[in-house]
């Protein structure tokens, strides 16, 4: 990005100053309350409605919902806009899992405790490579987000942005565990929510919809075709990539061990349907630059430049806390999610299978941070491809969704299919990543392992026993 | 095949109306959870 910052250095200073304290000391008071490892991993396993709702659309819009929506419909038009919408399928998919889950495994951890419980070890080990892999390249990049951004929008140097994002979020995460995530997502989402509104609220009294029509029309009409070839093939790569997200990754399988009994589906179901028009009224912003007429030096810049347009430095100032609250609601997510993952299922799974639960928790603690330095060393390059790697992960996550869906409700999976099926999709996926593109990557990876899990399903069907999934001896099962 | 500008003010207010109710509805899931203990 190579274009003037909107705001100061002294007021980014003062934004990122300010909020940094409220997110540490929320942390730090939220969690200040967490008893053992379920209180700092899982909550206590009793969060009501309202967080549960909070928490999953939060997370779910990142600083690319936030961007990179005014980005795609700078580009592409409706159907950028709409198509990213349509991310909240996975969301809403997951809904019914989460019941599920919650139902099978009430004492479960992770989506690997699952994959090793239903197909063994040897599956758990090639998902483990898989949702590591995964969580690593989406760490990274809202890492390298965080500092990119604040660059953009402020002028504070790349690295500075970026350390300071990545180690608020370590440090109130560190202090409170999920609580402390939960608790901040509750209130990122309020101010995520609103400030978007109040933007789009501007423009649609200050510009109007007809008249943004108008000048569409006559500058880009492309943008307002609903045949779009690229657009539309962007909208089903990009709903693909949500679900196998959503599906595989600890993040959602955290939260759903750790909402309350009857919480799962419906915080699931309203997050995704709050979270499916965030997109479109991030993104219609882009369609007011030709009657602003404003000069775009760079497309990832449209959203902070139609809002200082809008609003002056205020506008400006609103955009920064936005996508400062957006980029924290997901990280401190990922950070803790990917730490029970390293806790339960490498930690204890594989080095200390006898460590008792104070270790655990101390244990918890210092994996958070191991993460946290991790992310900030890999991030520190500025690894300029690392789009390229997201699309990469497509074709592994996509390559989880049948084994993990079909695992949840069909008991006669084959475990060395849905383990085939994870492999070989994961690999064809890369392959017709390299040879045909990105998009069709999740595609051709999803189909790939769907034929694999039906196929030996039908050649070799099992008959798995649920309740091997709740390892609780059979007298605690029944007094719950 | 160009969207028509009513269809395209629909499909902006109605989402805009919708990002609009989610926090109000988020606050009030809130106060209902926390008068019944169920907050976490």
């Amino acid at each position: 990005m190579n274009s003037d910052p909107v705001l100061s250095a002294d007021l980014g200073w003062l934004i990122l100053a300010l909020f940094s304290a409220v997110w540490i000391w929320l942390g730090w008071w939220l969690g200040r309350r967490a008893q053992g490892l379920d209180g700092f991993m899982l909550a206590g396993r009793k969060v009501g409605l309202a967080l549960g709702t909070a928490t999953a659309m939060a997370t779910w819009v990142t600083s690319n919902t936030t961007m990179a929506a005014p980005q795609l419909a700078f580009q592409m038009g409706i159907w950028g806009m709409v198509g990213y919408s349509l991310g909240s399928i996975g969301l809403i998919l997951f809904a019914p899992l989460a019941k599920r889950i919650r139902q099978l495994m009430p004492q479960g951890f992770t989506s690997g405790d699952f994959i090793r419980l239903r197909y063994g070890n040897l599956a758990w080990r090639v998902f483990l490579v898989i949702s590591l892999f995964y969580a690593f390249g989406w760490l990274i990049s809202l890492g390298m987000a965080g500092g990119v951004l604040i660059n953009a929008l402020t002028g504070i140097d790349y690295h500075i942005g970026m350390s300071v994002i990545v180690a608020v979020c370590v440090s109130y995460t560190l202090l409170g565990g999920l609580r402390a995530v939960i608790g901040t997502d509750f209130l990122q989402s309020l101010i995520i929510l609103t400030g978007i509104v109040i933007l789009a609220v501007l423009a649609i009294t200050k510009v109007g919809v007809v008249t943004m029509h108008e000048q569409v029309l006559m500058e880009r009409p492309e943008l307002l075709n609903l045949l779009f070839p690229a657009a539309i093939m962007f909208l089903f790569n990009n709903l693909l990539f949500g679900v196998g997200e959503i599906f595989h990754s600890n993040v959602w399988w955290s939260r759903a061990f750790a909402f309350r009994e009857g919480v799962g589906f419906k915080a699931y179901l309203i997050a995704g349907l709050f979270w499916t028009p965030v997109p479109i009224v991030a993104g219609f912003l882009a369609l007011t630059v030709p009657a602003l007429n404003i000069n775009v030096p760079t497309a990832d810049m449209v959203g902070p430049l139609v809002a200082g347009e809008l609003l002056g430095a205020g506008g400006a100032v609103l955009v920064f806390i936005v996508v400062f609250s957006a980029l924290a609601s997901s990280l401190d997510s990922l950070l803790a999610a990917t730490s029970d993952l390293v806790l339960t299922d490498l930690y204890k799974g594989h080095l200390r299978p006898q460590a008792r639960e104070e270790e655990l928790v101390k244990a918890a603690r210092w994996i958070t941070l191991g993460l946290g330095v991790m992310t900030w060393l890999l991030c520190w390059p500025r690894i300029t491809t690392l789009a390229e790697l997201l699309y990469f992960t497509g074709a592994f996550v996509a390559s989880t969704i049948w084994p993990v869906a079909a695992g949840l409700y069909w008991r006669n999976i084959n475990p060395m299919g849905a383990t085939l099926a994870m492999a070989l999709g994961t690999l064809v996926g890369l392959l017709s990543y390299f040879m045909i593109g990105f998009y069709v990557a999740a595609l051709v990876a999803a189909a790939v392992s769907m034929t694999l899990v039906l196929l030996t399903t039908w050649l070799a069907p099992r008959n798995f026993d649920w309740q091997l999934l709740d390892p609780a001896p059979v007298s605690a099962r029944e007094a719950r | 095949m160009i969207i028509p500008p009513e269809i395209l003010n629909l499909l902006i207010i109605a989402a805009t109306a919708m990002v609009a109710a989610a926090p109000v509805i988020l606050l009030l899931l809130w106060f209902r959870d926390r008068k019944g203990g169920t907050l976490w």
